[in-house]
């Protein structure tokens, strides 16, 4: 007997994004369908990883999570090229050290950063700041200039501080994460304010400050699926494709960071540290998810090795 | 219900104090003069005095609306962290000041009453900003919307057949018969139809024999010197020993003062006055029969509301004839009371095939959703913004009050206000037209954050926050500039969030969209002085094509009064509770998200305002 | 279609009695567009309407419970695609497979721990929910055996698997009254497996070769009367069975009588982290039961939690549970924030919280998931409530002075809180986004 299987007609689809430039750049987005459903529509893309690189080495990373960059955690430049070779898609530099509660470092000091880690890799760069509003708003356009034309993507933007960011990433030709708080207006409102400054709706990721496993997961992954379902269903200010930060959200949870010691019943940390990180990675992805921010090289290697089922 | 003399030295916590040393407060420039221990405030003293302050925050000392001047004399302020930025700190001047273990000693300064205890006689200046009183309430609410659907609304309003005479079924409704037949040749029956809102109370003179309306007066709820919102008000009457009395004395005063006017102005003798019908907020209701309001915040959410008991005038304490009725609309959830019922009832909608929204925007929004089959009400708390407080230049709709703004694209601002006077503040409507003038420019973006280069001339950071000046201090009968703040902006869209939120919770929980409304009816004194298509623009109602629109006016004082004439529309009343159902916005998600949708201007899915498409 | 509030109002007797437990009629209406109640709650309902309501709300797939009552995994009856329309309804079970081909001394070892596995969330216990027990030897003694091991050693709900009628027949003579699954009916063997379950009332895995052969077996199954099936398509390969279950749905809810059951789906791997992976995606994506291979806590964890997150109910309020979050790494004289546990508003005075740098503690007071004003209008944040919290919580050993900051929107409550906890009150900005500067300017131990 045979089945009419149901295929949906979706008017609209992903924004297609290039990211970096020449032989290296990279295209995400473009989706056509619900994540992995090729059989109703394009899914021209797979969805990318990108691998964390902090320019001051972190204090609070368990051993875990230190151990595969050891001799090059203090270094940015040399992380990055580690990175690379554990199959990062991108690299993710955080500009952790421009904290004014931090380092204070000042935005020259971060552009130069930037361009030199740009440099020793020569792929697709995401520059994020260090999370103040304020702060970020003069660093990023600094590492906007010092990146001018290579086409990187720069964040965060939010409702706040979204001015200077949008300007200097228009002017430099780069593109920008537009991040707010778990719900779909104040993705969409974020989306309306900076396209009326006259930037490129097409230039823009949302990044809609996933939860980890355990922690708010499903919050972003409903919502996730509502940006998706808008977009395919023509909503031009939600169809923005998608950044995950979820390496910074795992690694602060119990579950990733507790040792075998303190908690035997739940196995090994190696293992489930790693397991926190890649299921939040593959759930956000079954959500729509385009770049994923990791952060262990072996989530890397299991996330990429899941991608390669779909093909 | 006058305190009597003795309560002076009582503090409000109750306790008497013997032999506690009283001093004179002499409040100018009322000239009125009080006595009063160095255990009460000044926001306690001009309670006492009848001088109604402002004191949004209830005495907190946080609100800072209650600045008074002290002129001659000493006082103590509570060392609190929050005095405004005027007050000095004592001795910078080289004024005479003694230290006190913790004590501020401060003369001849701006204070905050709450936080200002005597240590002397003293003489107090009561700036015009703190005052709530010597103001006029408008009252004449039958004008229509100022568009130009101008037809009265409903068309079966009493008012409009002042030729109606009493029927004896009419009379037997008002009085309750027993009244009539113990004195059938009495010629004169009044009786009174009561708004009684939170922020202003008004009464309807009314000529029962005659069905006629008399006259209307109104005031400021005397309550608002314990708090601004009906929330302050309740955890006013919980946390304080007296306040329930306080308060209750409170609303029944303002009725009372109403009475007092009326019959004089009418040359009506009060006793001739046999019944009362008010329709008042759950809460308005509870607290001027002094009942407890507390089911009304906390679980099990039992309130004598739903049927509030009939009593005399006497044991309500109005100045009326002792055994007349006085009857209470009744409600059907905490926060839905006899107010909104009356409005129903007045705007006839119950009756209708079409469907029709009714939207009562006080400090609650409220709305009712429905035909002549079913009816769904919520409320949904917009906050107290479009009646002017919580914001430091707002003020009701008086005399002077800003009501529209102009703004031109060189950033030149135009205003009127009510009555051409020197302008005092802004009303609910200019600040409707505020925010969509700001937002029309550029000088806002669409979430009210202000986009202006820091050194515009009209752009002042006071306190670490922007504000844009409106008016310029020497233009204004205020001698200061009248300002709007970047979280004033935040508020009041806030406020016209949770409006256009509420209907549209209220229209997908029944999975009807905004096309569906035939009728959108709105009532309360905020509507008066509206520009429809400002209050489109900023998104606080749907986009609808105009003439949907109708203007009902003070429609809770209708449909008292049309209750107090009618047995007939007793009759609707009662099948209308019983019909209506209530929405409770805090269950689930919907009221949320359409909340988080709507803080923007003027909506996130802009296809909802089609006519400001490219605008 | 499904019917609206207002369509349902229509065929109500509209008097308000109140009889269904709710105040009107168009309250029981609402109730029932959105399947919170049943038609059968209104007791006059007209012969037409209780008709016509009740086909109209049948639900569009099965329920099917396995295991003895009490005790039993229930699955099926979804009504979305996605958890955002409503909710998924019942969480899927999970399975792990044991294989009859191990020594009995392992089988044991494995059943008795896998039925201990215990975890605690959010004050509740969660664990493995069915043993998926195979007769991958072909031996039915063997079966036999390993299903002894199981009753005698487990509580939990049993996947009897085994294509083999006879070998089936045997083990049901023992197991029957814990009330398995047969897994599984095949176009092979399907009346004898279909005679089994008939003759013991149990539920039935119905496995086809793709969509059209299940589809046709299930057919011939519910035509020879047994209705309580469980779907399996075989697919095992990641992107074949997200197809195949993501059709299995939508055709379910389309009211494609044959799918109208819930799904098994088998996450296997070569690799054992690849495994996990695939259950996971099989739990986001619709099937009813994953039987997975590994017994390794961790993956046990990590899977049961995506799946609590899931299936969570996305029409309650979003709430944080109430108890203290530090922020950065607070000390003694770290500054302590009171705010409610709707997730948005915690999440906001976090990240604000978090940008200033300022180590210190949140502690969102339970207001079942309401923000600061609504909770203060509804007296669900009260001085009481914060006092109990600051008390509960455990603050006062954390930090050594005694002051608490409360949001700048219920200000008035400062002075009754200092009387009933003696902590001494700062009001805090009304805002989260202010939270950085008043920290800088006020804050001092
Ligand atoms: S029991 Fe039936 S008739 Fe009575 S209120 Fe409920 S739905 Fe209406
Ligand atoms: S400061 Fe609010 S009443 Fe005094």
């Amino acid at each position: 007997m045979p089945v009419k299987v149901i295929r949906e007609n979706w008017p609209g689809k992903v924004n297609t994004i290039t990211l970096g430039i020449g032989s290296q750049a990279i295209k995400i987005g473009g989706e056509g369908a619900f994540p992995f459903l090729a059989f109703e529509g394009k899914l021209p893309y797979r969805p990318v990883v990108a691998c964390e690189v902090w320019d001051e080495e972190p204090g609070d990373w368990p051993d875990l999570l230190t151990a595969p960059f050891a001799g090059v955690i203090d270094e940015p430049a040399a992380w990055a090229k580690k990175c690379l070779v554990y199959g990062a898609d991108l690299i993710c530099l955080r500009l952790v050290g421009a904290h004014p509660g931090a380092k204070n470092k000042s935005p020259q000091e971060c552009a130069r950063m930037a361009q030199k880690v740009y440099a020793a890799i020569n792929i697709p760069l995401i520059v994020v700041g260090c999370g103040e509003d304020e702060k970020d708003a003069a660093v990023l356009p600094a590492v906007a200039e010092a990146l001018a034309g290579k086409n990187c993507l720069l964040g965060w933007a939010t409702a706040e501080n979204y001015r200077p960011i949008t300007t200097a990433c228009n002017n430099y030709g780069h593109s920008l994460i537009a991040s707010s708080p778990l719900d779909i207006s104040l993705a969409k409102q974020l989306n309306i304010l900076i396209t009326e400054t006259g930037f490129n709706p097409g230039s823009i990721i949302i990044d809609p400050l996933v939860g980890a496993l355990g922690y708010g997961l499903e919050y972003a992954y409903s919502i996730m699926e509502r940006l998706r379902l808008s977009a395919l269903t023509g909503d031009k200010m939600l169809a923005m494709p998608v950044i995950c930060f979820v390496g910074q959200e795992t690694w602060k949870t119990k579950e990733a960071t507790i040792s075998d010691f303190e908690c035997p019943s739940w196995g090994e940390q190696a293992r489930r540290a790693i397991l926190w990180e890649l299921l939040t990675a593959v759930a956000l992805t079954q959500a729509g998810g385009a770049i994923m921010v990791l952060r262990h090289p072996e989530t890397v290697r299991h996330f990429l090795a899941h991608l390669t089922s779909f093909i | 219900m006058n305190r009597p003399e003795s309560l002076l030295s009582l503090n409000e916590s109750g306790s008497l104090k013997e032999n506690m040393p009283l001093f004179k407060i002499l409040f100018l420039p009322d000239k009125k003069q009080v006595f009063v221990s160095e255990k009460e405030n000044l926001l306690q003293a001009a309670r006492v005095a009848k001088i109604p302050l402002k004191a949004s925050c209830g005495g907190e000392g946080v609100c800072r609306t209650c600045q008074l001047k002290v002129k001659e004399g000493i006082v103590r302020i509570k060392p609190a962290e929050y005095q405004p930025a005027s007050i000095k700190p004592p001795g910078k001047d080289g004024e005479k000041n003694s230290e006190k273990s913790g004590l501020n000693i401060a003369i001849t300064s701006y204070v905050l009453a709450c936080q200002t205890f005597p240590l002397s006689d003293l003489t107090i200046e009561i700036p015009e900003a703190a005052r709530l009183t010597k103001l006029q309430i408008i009252t004449d609410y039958r004008d229509d919307y100022p568009t130009d659907n101008r037809d009265d609304y409903p068309a079966n309003d009493q008012d409009k057949d002042k030729n109606v005479l009493l029927t004896e079924d009419m009379g037997y409704s008002a009085l309750n018969g027993e009244e009539i037949i113990s004195d059938p040749f009495k010629k004169k029956y009044y009786g009174l139809a009561v708004d009684l809102g939170t922020t202003t109370v008004v009464a309807e003179l009314l000529d029962l024999t005659k069905g006629v309306s008399l006259a209307v007066k109104g005031t400021y709820n005397q309550q608002l010197s314990y708090g601004e919102d009906v929330i302050s008000r309740l955890v006013y009457a919980q946390e304080n020993e007296n306040g329930r009395p306080y308060l209750q004395e409170a609303i029944v005063d303002s009725v009372n003062a109403l009475i007092n006017e009326l019959t004089i102005s009418r040359q009506v003798s009060p006793f001739e006055i046999r019944a009362v019908v008010c329709a008042g907020n759950p809460t308005m209701t509870l607290l001027f029969l002094g009942l407890d309001p507390a089911g009304l915040r906390f679980e099990p959410y039992t309130a004598a509301v739903h049927n509030p008991p009939t009593i005399q005038a006497q044991k309500a304490g109005l100045k009326i004839y002792p055994r007349a009725t006085v009857k209470f609309v009744p409600g059907i959830a905490n926060y839905l009371g006899g107010d909104v019922i009356a409005g129903v009832v007045a705007t006839g909608m119950a009756a209708r095939d079409e469907l029709t929204l009714f939207i009562d925007v006080g400090t609650n929004g409220e709305m009712v959703l429905g035909n002549k089959e079913w009816l769904v009400a919520c409320s949904c708390s917009a906050g107290p913004a479009f009646e002017g407080s919580g914001l430091k230049h707002g003020v009701l709709a008086i005399p002077g009050a800003i009501d529209s703004f102009k703004i031109t694209s060189n950033l030149e601002v135009k205003y009127t206000t009510i009555d051409r006077l020197p302008s005092r503040g802004i009303c609910g409507s200019g600040l409707i037209s505020c925010l969509a003038g700001l937002y029309r420019f550029g000088i806002i973006d669409r979430r009210g954050k202000f986009n202006l280069p820091p050194d515009h001339p009209r752009l002042h950071m006071v306190n670490g926050e922007k504000e844009f000046v409106l008016v310029w201090a020497t233009d204004t009968g205020i001698n200061e500039d009248i300002t709007i703040s970047e979280s004033e902006i935040n508020n009041l869209i806030r406020a016209k969030a949770a409006v256009f939120a509420g209907i549209r919770s209220l229209l997908q929980f029944l999975n009807l969209s905004l096309e569906n409304i035939d009728h959108l009816i709105l009532a309360g004194g905020f509507g008066r002085y509206l520009n429809l298509k400002e209050a489109v623009a900023i998104g606080m109602l749907p986009d609808l094509p105009p003439q949907k629109y109708r203007y009902a006016g003070n429609s809770a004082l209708k449909g008292a009064k049309m209750i107090l004439f009618s047995a007939e529309a007793r009759k609707k009343t009662l099948e209308i509770t019983r019909k209506m159902m209530y929405l409770d916005l805090s269950e689930g998600n919907t009221f949320t998200e359409e909340f988080l949708a709507a803080l923007f201007i003027p909506h996130t899915n802009q296809n909802l305002f089609p006519s400001l498409k490219g605008g | 279609m499904a019917l609206t509030g207002l369509e349902i109002f229509k065929q109500l007797p509209q008097t308000n009695c109140k009889d269904c437990a709710f105040p009107t009629c168009l309250a029981f209406a609402v109730a029932l567009a959105s399947g919170k109640v049943t038609p059968e709650k209104c007791p006059h309902l007209s012969a037409s309407a209780r008709a016509m309501l009740t086909t109209a709300f049948a639900p569009p797939m099965a329920l099917i419970k396995i295991g003895p009552p009490g005790q039993e995994l229930v699955i099926g009856n979804e009504t979305v695609l996605f958890r955002h329309e409503k909710r998924f309804e019942h969480a899927p079970g999970l399975a792990v497979l044991i294989k009859d081909n191990l020594p009995v001394a392992e089988i044991t070892t494995k059943i008795s721990y896998l039925s201990s596995v215990v975890f605690k969330r959010l004050g509740e216990n969660y664990g493995l929910d069915l043993l998926a027990l195979e007769n991958c030897s072909g031996e039915p003694a063997n079966f036999k055996k390993m299903v002894a091991v199981a009753i005698e050693k487990s509580n939990l709900p049993l996947i009897l698997m085994s294509e083999n009628p006879e070998a089936m027949a045997a083990v049901l003579s023992m197991a029957a009254q814990r009330k398995p699954l047969i897994y599984s009916a095949q176009s092979t063997n399907y009346q004898e497996m279909t005679g089994l379950a008939q003759k013991y009332n149990l539920p039935l895995a119905v496995k086809g070769k793709g969509l059209d052969e299940l589809a046709a077996l299930v057919e011939k199954i519910t035509a020879l009367g047994h209705e309580q099936l469980v779907l399996d398509t075989g697919a095992r390969e990641t992107s074949q069975v997200l197809f195949e279950q993501t059709q299995l749905r939508r055709l379910a809810l389309n009211r494609f009588k044959p799918f109208g059951y819930p799904t098994i789906a088998f996450a296997l791997d070569k690799d054992p982290i690849q495994s996990v992976v695939k259950a996971g995606v099989f739990l986001i994506k619709y099937a009813g039961i994953v039987v997975l291979t590994s017994d390794h806590p961790a993956d046990l964890l990590s899977l049961i939690t995506l799946r609590l997150n899931i299936y969570s109910d996305p029409q309650k309020p979003m709430a944080v549970e109430s108890k203290i979050y530090p922020v950065g790494n607070p000390g003694k004289d770290a500054p302590v924030v009171i705010t409610t546990n709707f997730s948005l508003t915690y999440y906001c005075v976090a990240n604000d919280f978090e940008a200033s740098r300022i180590p210190g503690y949140i502690i969102p007071v339970d207001t079942d998931g309401a923000s600061v004003l609504t909770s203060w209008a509804a007296g669900k944040l009260t001085a009481e409530k914060i006092s109990e919290a600051l008390q509960n919580s455990g603050i006062a050993e954390r930090v050594t002075h005694r002051k608490v900051i409360i949001p700048g929107g219920v200000a008035m409550l400062s002075k009754r809180l200092t009387g009933l906890s003696g902590w001494e009150v700062l009001v805090g900005p009304r805002e989260s986004s202010g939270i950085p500067s008043f920290l800088k300017r006020e804050w001092v131990p």
